[in-house]
């Protein structure tokens, strides 16, 4: 079921919050380039969003990310030849399952608000909102063609990669295009982009996990900035 | 508000023919107004264009114009009219954005502007009225209650036009009842209403005027005491014969069963035993565990307590699952391909393909096909390995009265032949009664009362009362 899957932690930190660590430890990952410092930022973004309580979301998404980097690194390894090639995609698929993690918990309806409150353009909050619903659909709809790949009793291998793709791959495209679809008519048949300022049934707040998670992730950024300058 | 669609037209950029041609209609304040007709002759289109969706949204060569009041779509942005008109989609599952019912409920009602106060108390009163705990997850919510929270949600936002499509098609009895309520009030208040359904049985004696839609022009305009009797939809699927009965041992065979699943107990204590040649219908309101109970009759699903004895019938193996969305089942490039993937012979495919009425579009991708096309194709798919066990979870949601005559002559004539057990999950009498056999009643995951076709007429005829329990 939609939303079922990415499990959000008891109170996570504020939509913009959260959003806000996501894309600057996401940019600055890009960015590290030695192993090392490399090591360190993820260990230490690691800490913190477990410390922050986002420990199911992360798990979540880290069974995602783990067996794609695999795949993707030992293809990079084989066709650069350089070891260290497989290391590096593996880094940035956790970068990015790290990052993901953190607006996988995110709930939609309070990023809405929040977007609404800094007065963001509904163009942009629109494109935020549906990328934000679409992260726990993706694992529904992959769970259920999984399913349905199993009654039909198609055996899936490796050894064939071409009917592997049709198989899950075709359905599962079909299915996402439809979802988004819908899901913009659905947004702006209720009036999401109607003039005048929107109001809210309840407002997000800031919590502990924001006064403690903003400045030690602000922190971080800063220290991991700070030894690539050195 | 009165709104009107003068000489309309619409051909999308993917075909060549015109979806709508030369409609011309007047919708008044007060009035229901059912838009009815086979799948594919373009009421979702009309529908689309008259909240604007076409053309501000949806790309789309268009003709005429639409006027909400004295207001032109063309002219006014989607804004402008998505204040005006609220929208029922299909497939409430894909609409809902929200994690919680209350945020659901109120997210159109915030996008208005409506004072705080005020949206709390429409949350509490869609909530009361549609069965919807406010602070409950949409994720765990059945395909019903989704379709209660998605009319929940429009009508809370209490908007002058109010435009339906397939409202029906997941709803129990009780909320068909809630539907019927609601077009009555909206008629009082002076709403405009447009609904498109193919569930006649149960809209007609609700609507005041229908409106007959073909190959995407008007047939017939009439008063719904007139329709009645003049609709070729009307007519229902030909009758099926008596269900034959049990031949040798068990299947499976459930006893005390209990499933428990996103922390709810959505199966207590359930016995069902389904022998070869067997059929059983599945009845219920939203919620009701029809759903779980064929998985975990299928083995998709295991049981928390109780036992369940499988005799041959595991997933993959001798038992066809047809889903409530059939595009999850359909993997391969033609119509002809994914029947052939499961069929033991080219000659099975082949008397498969004619029998459901696919053989024409056999080399049409699968994907490109209507609803109750792709229906009929996962049934048909589902069908070719000869299973013996057949589930089928909502096998009329948007079929048009054609597709599930098909479908129900079809299957009946497999099922019989070839000795295979039938389960269905289904909200529509229609389906229920033609397929025959045992039918069992649920309610809150327990089997309320068993028995046959008798059961299935009083649980239906309380539906079409309204009862609500």
């Amino acid at each position: 079921m939609l939303g079922s899957l990415v499990p959000a932690p008891r109170s996570a930190l504020h939509p913009l919050a959260a959003l806000g660590l996501a894309v600057v430890f996401l940019s600055l990952g890009l960015a590290v380039r030695p192993a090392e410092v490399m090591s360190l930022y993820l260990a230490g973004m690691s800490v913190l969003i477990l410390v922050l309580g986002y420990r199911r979301p992360w798990l979540g998404v880290l069974k995602f990310v783990f067996p794609a980097g695999a795949v993707v690194g030992l293809i990079t390894w084989l066709v650069t030849g350089d070891r260290i090639s497989l290391v590096l995609v593996l880094e940035r698929f956790y970068l990015f399952g790290v990052t993901t993690s953190l607006v996988a918990a995110m709930d939609p309806g309070d990023l809405s608000r929040a977007l609404n409150r800094v007065r963001c353009p509904r163009r942009v909050s629109l494109g935020f909102l549906i990328t934000v619903r679409f992260i726990p659909v993706l694992k529904a709809e992959m769970d259920r063609i999984r399913e349905a790949v199993r009654v039909r009793g198609l055996r899936l291998s490796w050894k064939r990669p071409g009917q592997a793709h049709r198989v899950l791959l075709l359905p599962l495209v079909v299915r996402l295009i439809h979802i988004s679809d819908t899901l913009a008519l659905s947004l702006e048949t209720r009036a999401f982009s109607a003039p005048g300022r929107p109001t809210a049934l309840h407002r997000p707040g800031f919590t502990w996990r924001d006064w403690v998670g903003l400045p030690a992730g602000l922190g971080l950024v800063a220290a991991t900035v700070w030894r690539l300058l050195r | 508000m009165r709104v009107v669609a003068e000489n309309l037209g619409v051909r999308y950029s993917s075909s060549g023919d015109w979806a709508l041609e030369e409609v011309n209609l007047c919708f008044e304040p007060g009035t229901v107004t059912l838009l009815s007709g086979p799948c594919g002759s373009g009421k979702t289109t009309l529908l689309h264009c008259l909240n604007g969706i076409i053309p501000h949204l949806v790309e789309a060569e268009t003709g005429g114009r639409v006027l909400l009041g004295q207001t032109g779509t063309e002219e006014a942005a989607v804004s402008g009219v998505s204040s005006l008109v609220g929208t029922v989609l299909q497939d409430p599952e894909a609409q809902i954005f929200n994690l919680r019912v209350e945020d659901e409920i109120a997210f159109g009602c915030e996008n208005l502007g409506l004072d705080p106060q005020v949206i709390q108390e429409r949350v509490q009163d869609q909530g009361r009225r549609f069965g919807l705990a406010p602070k409950a997850r949409t994720a765990i919510l059945s395909g019903g209650q989704k379709q209660r929270l998605v009319l929940a949600s429009v009508l809370a936002m209490d908007r002058p036009l109010l435009l339906l499509d397939e409202p029906l098609a997941h709803l129990d009895r009780r909320g068909a009842a809630l539907l019927a309520a609601l077009l009555r009030e909206s008629r009082t208040a002076g709403r405009t209403v447009v609904a498109a359904e193919h569930r006649l049985d149960l809209i007609l004696p609700l609507v005041d005027r229908v409106v007959w839609l073909e190959q995407g022009r008007v047939r017939a305009d009439l008063p719904a005491r007139e329709a009645a009797g003049r609709l070729p939809a009307r007519d229902l699927p030909a009758s099926v014969g008596p269900s034959p009965g049990p031949t040798g041992p068990p299947l499976v065979a459930l006893a005390r069963v209990d499933v428990v699943s996103g922390g709810r107990t959505r199966l207590r204590r359930v016995d069902l035993t389904v022998a070869p040649g067997e059929r059983v219908t599945l009845l219920g309101p939203n919620g009701a565990g029809k759903t779980t109970l064929l998985r975990t009759l299928a083995g998709l699903c295991r049981p928390d307590k109780g036992t369940a004895i499988r005799n041959g019938p595991a997933p993959g193996r001798g038992v066809g699952f047809v889903f409530q969305n059939p595009g999850y089942q359909l993997f391969m490039d033609s119509v002809r391909a994914e029947v052939e993937i499961g069929s033991p012979s080219a000659e099975r495919t082949r008397e498969l393909l004619d029998l459901f009425g696919l053989w024409e579009l056999r080399e049409r991708h699968p994907h490109s096909l209507s609803e109750g096309q792709k229906r009929l194709l996962s049934v048909a798919a589902a069908v070719a390995p000869e299973p013996a066990l057949l589930c089928l979870d909502e096998p009329t949601v948007g079929q048009d009265s054609r597709s599930l005559g098909r479908l129900l002559q079809a299957l009946d004539q497999t099922l019989d032949r070839e000795c295979i057990a039938l389960v269905a999950a289904t909200h529509d009498p229609r389906c229920a009664l033609a397929l025959g056999g045992r039918c069992l009643w649920l309610e809150q995951g327990r089997v309320r009362e068993r028995g046959g076709a008798d059961l299935a007429r009083r649980y239906f005829c309380r539906e079409l009362d309204g009862d609500g329990d």
